[in-house]
């Protein structure tokens, strides 16, 4: 059902390190928001990257097939790392964000180093062959996450007032 | 035309979902809406791209549309169940809904099947049935662990 790699190589050595890293930073980071809240960030950003990535990456039969993921067109089993490691990056991204509390001006500051930060990673992901651009390139990627990161935030923000709400 | 009926039924669902009350907390039903949407999107992947049981209308606007019900239609309707389920509060009633919920889904994937959206391959409506009930069945227990894991911070 879900294709194992044609050979193990350098992007799926590459997924399971960075996932293991990044498991290991959030497991010893101290604890800041209640553990609903973290399940639900760490759900969001899976479940957009995996959004992302099924309308722009597996639907060619409409020819906006943008790019592949991992060794074939198809969804592979490593497939699921990419989009793990996402909810991590997620996590950190609001933990930051919860631990500066940043305002206005620096927002947007804030905003646009993730999404320089991000496009960059993603940079890597492609040398190491995570993601085939066919039709795409990192700028549109950066467009993304300049629209998904303050989004994130607003969520966040949604969940916290709900849950002192709750709380109260 | 169908893009039409079903573009409007979507949204007829979204506010109808938005302003009824709903029995569950707003943390579980965000929950389930993730969950859900991951599934949905990944087992039709599957069955599309890797098995090729289905194949998916090559008209562009058709396949959006299909997209619209994988993440918003198929999940909402299955929120509203759960949220509908954990209110009733006989057999018969618990028994009528998930009729009800079945019926809906089936209706649903029989006008994407009638209109050309989806076209089974290896496919059969009672591999569909398995299907529907395997995802309620699975995001049933997926809530239940979240409730069990969240219960101390938040009233479930």
């Amino acid at each position: 059902m879900l294709p194992l790699p044609k050979s193990f190589d350098k992007n799926e050595i590459f997924l399971i390190t960075v996932l293991f890293l990044l498991i290991l930073i959030i497991r010893f980071l101290p604890k800041r928001f209640p553990k609903v809240i973290t399940i639900l960030i760490l759900l969001e950003a899976f479940t957009i990257a995996r959004l992302a990535d099924h309308l722009l990456a597996s639907a060619h039969v409409m020819g906006i097939d943008f790019y592949d993921i991992m060794d074939t067109g198809k969804y592979e089993f490593f497939g699921l790392f990419t989009y793990l490691i996402f909810a991590p990056f997620g996590y950190l991204f609001v933990y930051l964000y919860d631990w500066i509390k940043p305002r206005g001006v620096y927002l947007c500051l804030y905003i646009i180093s993730w999404s320089l930060f991000s496009t960059c990673f993603e940079w890597i992901m492609v040398l190491f062959d995570i993601y085939k651009y066919k039709n795409w390139n990192l700028a549109y990627s950066s467009i993304v996450y300049l629209v998904v990161q303050p989004l994130t935030i607003l969520f966040f923000e949604f969940l916290i007032r709900e849950y002192n709400k709750m709380k109260e | 035309m169908i893009i039409v009926f079903l573009l409007a039924l979507t949204i007829v669902l979204i506010i109808t979902f938005f302003r009824i009350e709903k029995s569950l907390n707003l943390f579980q039903n965000i929950f389930m809406y993730f969950v859900l949407s991951f599934l949905i999107t990944t087992s039709f992947d599957i069955l599309i791209l890797n098995l090729e049981y289905i194949k998916l209308s090559s008209n562009f606007y058709l396949v959006l549309l299909f997209f619209l019900m994988q993440t918003s239609f198929f999940p909402l309707i299955i929120i509203l169940y759960f949220n509908y389920l954990s209110a009733s509060k006989s057999r018969l009633q618990k028994f009528n809904l998930i009729i009800l919920c079945l019926a809906s889904l089936f209706l649903i994937e029989y006008t994407l099947l009638s209109n050309k959206i989806i076209i089974y391959k290896k496919w059969t409506s009672l591999k569909s049935a398995l299907y529907w009930i395997s995802l309620l069945l699975t995001i049933y227990l997926l809530n239940k662990a979240f409730n069990k894991s969240i219960s101390d911070e938040v009233d479930c």
